[in-house]
């Protein structure tokens, strides 16, 4: 009982240390992108810059609905699943990638109904559509995490992570790799994370919401990219092996903020996407058949391997 | 306490078309760097704390500022710029016209006279706003 | 035989205007007052009853072939009404001023602009359209903050996502914009006709002094014509970085958006060295120019372009390497050279579609026939073409100041006249500059009590006609990159 306890408070501060440093170098780095200095802060340095700017949300008034609630529990009750580190998780079974990726997609879901709050009907359309293409990113990230299951034969994270310990598995799956990450930049970038210059009306309409909708909707963003990239470690670049001798919680730290940074900068060279005909013309033709490509080829090297005792 | 939170990041919402408006573009690029006191700018009137009038209006460019106004929440401030909203306000209104009804429904905070003002009187004028307790 | 053809083909090419003003006299001797030919602008005065005889005959007739309307411009509450038409092919504009015998009320004036639809399709875009709002009612778009977005609202009658009709409606920016003085405080009156051109702040100014200069006859030292050619292209570079930053706000770039602002401040500060302001200059006389320029500030910008010139092109380079902006824009609100001439479109709108036509190079003010440059044109007419040929009239700018510094003649910067001692009489004119938005022309009118009169004549009608017709069957989610690209601004709308 008592570890279970300290298990949860290990996970909620080292989640709330996150978000307090993702925002903070979020505007840190986008301003200097643009040739700007970021918030400075009148009197004291910018250091409480993530607290004023997210409390500011709840000075005004507070209307709120149902949904909030769930999005709020439900991007919390994802990281009881997915470990942090080898033994920073809740529930311990064997199928923890399929329960992971439930979670995460019913989480898209609730936020599709927390807009139909709104006041304008014009941004309920428009965001309908924009969480459908959201949604339609996911189809090539199952394919490569399909891939991966068939690779190292199970659902379980731990044998993942502990069957790369001489090779990622991002050697053995570079294409899964690429696809995984084009797919991550696309949905960081249907956020609108960053808080500048947010000047036209179409282009605004997933930060719409007043008082703590708009709070939780810039929390779960927030997670769902901290999820993202964990899977990613997880999946691809080892998780929590060692490397000579720097221990495996050192080295989540260092791969997790490394990707953050390719990432946030990778997301800040394009242009706004508004229009679905672009991004149905990158999923549906590149990233598609490069993930069932991938899939096909780990299939016959399964089978050669396994079935047919050649390899 | 509420104030002091709301003003370390403020939401300005840039009413009406001039020569002035140029200068306040100008003032949020690298710079003359507005951001880095935590000022953005918004698009809707409800997210809005502060509206900054200036430009060129005619009848209903001043029923439309009037509208934008009252679905701002409270608390809110006006700021005033350029020589051309100055001129307006400066003198008397007849009753029955749109002028009297202006001056009678909004607060205004702080004047900002110039033609146009320069960035450094914009960011000038936003620390003021930010000090006035 | 062919030698002497040629020869006289390019007497005959000279004297265009002279050959219209011979025929006119022709054919309606009798009709027409007060005539004026300033080279490329011609003007004169009839009575309500001959209008239609004219018109007809100047669209018609094989002399003439007058067939695009550019501009109807009427003031209720003063008995004012003026009519100018275009032909590509001579470059020759036509201004019909209505006389003063009647008196004209609203409905005059709505029945002669239904009228004269029989002659000219584009009739129908200068009369009241106010009823549209209620019509076209699924879809309103209200002003907003980029500034190629603020002076219009948007109607819109939609169908599934695509566009069926528009309305872009100016209710906003429609005020009085006439302004009178008198004639000694002239000097007052150069620095309020900036607010009718605000962005383009040196273009009203020469516009109102070259016309004045022309009727008295007045040809200014040649070191002032070098520094107002100066101004002129500082403030094209400075209107077009500015047109570029919208754009790149519009379409979602930050970085491009903040690289424009950097690289705008220095010519800013340029402008200021020179004039002491940065947006509205109040430097050009009759006469002249107001100050010298000290040596120091030539080798200071002398210096500055070849900075210039790398750091905009990196912009461009943004421009045309990311992939989401290219589909944003290609073939998309693509308008022909025909639709182009129809509406009488001119400026970089016009030269983007593929036609040449530009003030500088046909009627030669301003010494621009000293000076080597040359004309960008674009391809096809979508929205990227408009916006490369920005960029491309930004190097050829960048030319021009760099010859203007190396041969900048010595000598005195203006003839000293004293505005108290002018003689004015009583004369109207109007006069046309090149900005970087089309052509803007002012009527001047001097009268009997020793006051002055302006009144603007813009190229944004124009440019909302063809915005209109190249977004019908378009989809939604290009409307406001189209929109935002024809640079639809300024208050003189009305």
């Amino acid at each position: 009982m008592l570890i279970l306890l300290q298990k949860i408070g290990y996970i909620i501060l080292i989640l709330g240390i996150n978000l307090y440093v993702v925002s903070y170098l979020n505007n840190k780095i986008v301003s200097r992108v643009e040739l700007r200095r970021g918030y400075k802060g009148y009197k004291r340095g910018g250091l409480g810059f993530p607290f004023s700017s997210s409390l500011k949300y709840i000075a005004k008034g507070t209307p709120f609905s149902i949904w909030d609630i769930f999005i709020f529990v439900f991007s919390v009750i994802l990281w009881s699943v997915v470990p942090i580190s080898f033994n920073l998780y809740i529930i311990d079974s064997e199928h923890n990638l399929f329960f992971a990726l439930v979670l995460y997609v019913m989480l898209l879901i609730f936020k599709v109904f927390s807009v139909s709050y709104s006041k304008y009907n014009f941004i309920i359309s428009n965001f309908l559509r924009k969480t459908t293409q959201t949604l339609s990113l996911l189809i090539p990230l199952l394919f490569s995490v399909l891939s991966i299951i068939i690779l190292n034969k199970s659902l379980d994270f731990k044998i993942i992570v502990n069957s790369q310990y001489q090779v990622w598995n991002a050697i053995y799956q570079p294409i899964g790799f690429i696809v995984f990450f084009i797919s991550i930049i696309l949905q960081v970038k249907l956020m609108n994370l960053s808080d500048y210059n947010q000047f036209i009306i179409t282009d605004n309409i997933i930060k719409e919401g007043e008082g703590i909708s708009k709070l939780t909707s810039r929390f779960s963003n927030y997670l769902i990219i901290f999820f993202l990239i964990t899977l990613l470690n997880i999946l691809y670049l080892g998780g929590w092996q060692k490397l000579f001798m720097i221990s495996g919680n050192i080295m989540i730290a260092i791969k997790f903020y490394v990707i953050l940074v390719i990432v946030v900068l990778l997301e800040r060279s394009i242009s706004g996407i508004s229009s679905i005909n672009k991004l149905i013309s990158l999923n549906y033709k590149l990233l598609l058949p490069l993930s069932i490509f991938n899939l096909a080829i780990t299939i016959v090297f399964f089978i050669l391997r396994n079935v047919y005792f050649i390899i | 306490m509420r104030n002091s939170l709301i003003k370390s990041s403020l939401n300005i919402y840039i009413a009406g078309y001039g020569c002035c408006k140029q200068e306040i573009i100008a003032s949020s690029g690298p710079i003359y760097d507005v951001s880095r006191f935590g000022v953005s700018f918004v698009n809707y009137p409800e997210n809005a704390d502060v509206l900054v009038f200036q430009g060129f209006y005619n009848g209903k460019g001043l029923k439309k500022v009037i509208n934008i106004y009252e679905q701002m929440i409270f608390p809110k401030w006006v700021i005033a710029l350029g020589k051309c909203a100055l001129e307006s306000l400066s003198y008397e209104a007849e009753e029955n016209t749109i002028l009297y009804e202006f001056k009678k429904r909004l607060k205004i905070d702080v004047y900002v006279p110039g033609c146009p003002p320069r960035p450094e009187a914009f960011i000038y004028s936003l620390l003021k706003l930010i000090e006035k307790p | 035989m062919e030698f002497e053809d040629k020869k006289n083909k390019n007497v005959v090419a000279n004297n265009l205007s002279e050959n219209v003003e011979r025929n006119l006299e022709y054919y309606f001797g009798t009709n027409i007052d007060s005539f004026y030919n300033s080279g490329r602008d011609i003007y004169f005065e009839t009575g309500y009853e001959d209008l239609f005889v004219i018109l007809d005959g100047l669209k018609n007739k094989p002399d003439f072939d007058f067939n695009i309307l550019s501009s109807v411009k009427y003031k209720e509450a003063g008995n004012f009404l003026l009519i100018s038409l275009f032909s590509f092919e001579k470059t020759i504009s036509i201004n019909i001023k209505v006389k003063n015998s009647i008196s004209f009320s609203g409905l005059d004036i709505k029945n002669l602009i239904i009228s004269l639809k029989k002659l000219f399709e584009n009739s129908s875009y200068f009369s009241d359209r106010d009823y549209l709002k209620d019509i076209y009612n699924d879809a309103v778009i209200f002003s907003q903050t980029p500034e190629t977005l603020d002076t219009f609202d948007i109607y819109l009658s939609l169908n599934d996502n695509t566009i069926k009709d528009i309305y872009l409606c100016d209710e906003i920016s429609r005020y009085n914009s006439r302004i009178t003085y008198e004639v000694k405080e002239i000097n007052k009156l150069i620095s309020m006709v900036n607010n009718l051109n605000y962005k383009a702040g040196i273009y009203p100014e020469l516009c109102f002094c070259l016309g004045i200069e022309s009727l008295l006859q007045i040809k200014p030292p040649k070191r002032s014509t070098y520094i107002r050619m100066l101004l002129c292209e500082l403030f094209r570079i400075n209107c077009h970085l500015s047109y570029i930053a919208d754009m790149s706000l519009v379409l979602g770039n930050m970085a491009a958006f903040n690289y424009a602002l950097t690289d705008k401040e220095k010519i800013l500060n340029s402008m200021e060295f020179i004039t002491g302001s940065r947006i509205i200059p109040n430097f050009i006389r009759v006469g002249g120019v107001k100050k010298d320029i000290e040596e120091n500030v030539l080798e200071w910008i002398f210096k500055l372009i070849p900075q210039a010139y790398k750091n905009i092109k990196r912009i461009e380079d943004l421009f045309t390497s990311d992939v989401i902006m290219l589909e944003k824009l290609r073939n998309s609100g693509t308008a022909n050279s025909k639709a182009a001439k129809e509406s009488c479109v001119t400026g970089p709108n016009l030269r983007a579609s593929g036609v040449r036509f530009d003030l500088r190079k046909t009627a030669n003010y301003l010494l621009y026939k000293d000076i080597a440059f040359t004309i960008p044109l674009g391809r096809v007419g979508d929205s990227f073409d408009r916006v490369l040929i920005r960029f491309k009239e930004i190097y050829q700018s960048l030319k021009i100041i760099n010859e203007i510094i190396e041969t900048m003649p010595l000598g005195a910067t203006s003839k000293m006249i004293n505005p108290l001692n002018l003689e004015l009489y009583p004369a109207r004119i109007i006069s046309a500059v090149e900005s970087p938005f089309g052509i803007f022309k002012l009527y001047i009118d001097i009268k009997e009590n020793r006051t002055i009169e302006i009144i603007p004549i813009g190229s944004t009608k124009n440019n909302i006609i063809l915005c209109e017709k190249t977004l019908r069957g378009c989809s939604f989610d290009e409307l406001l990159p189209v929109v935002s690209s024809f640079a639809i601004e300024s208050p003189e709308m009305y």
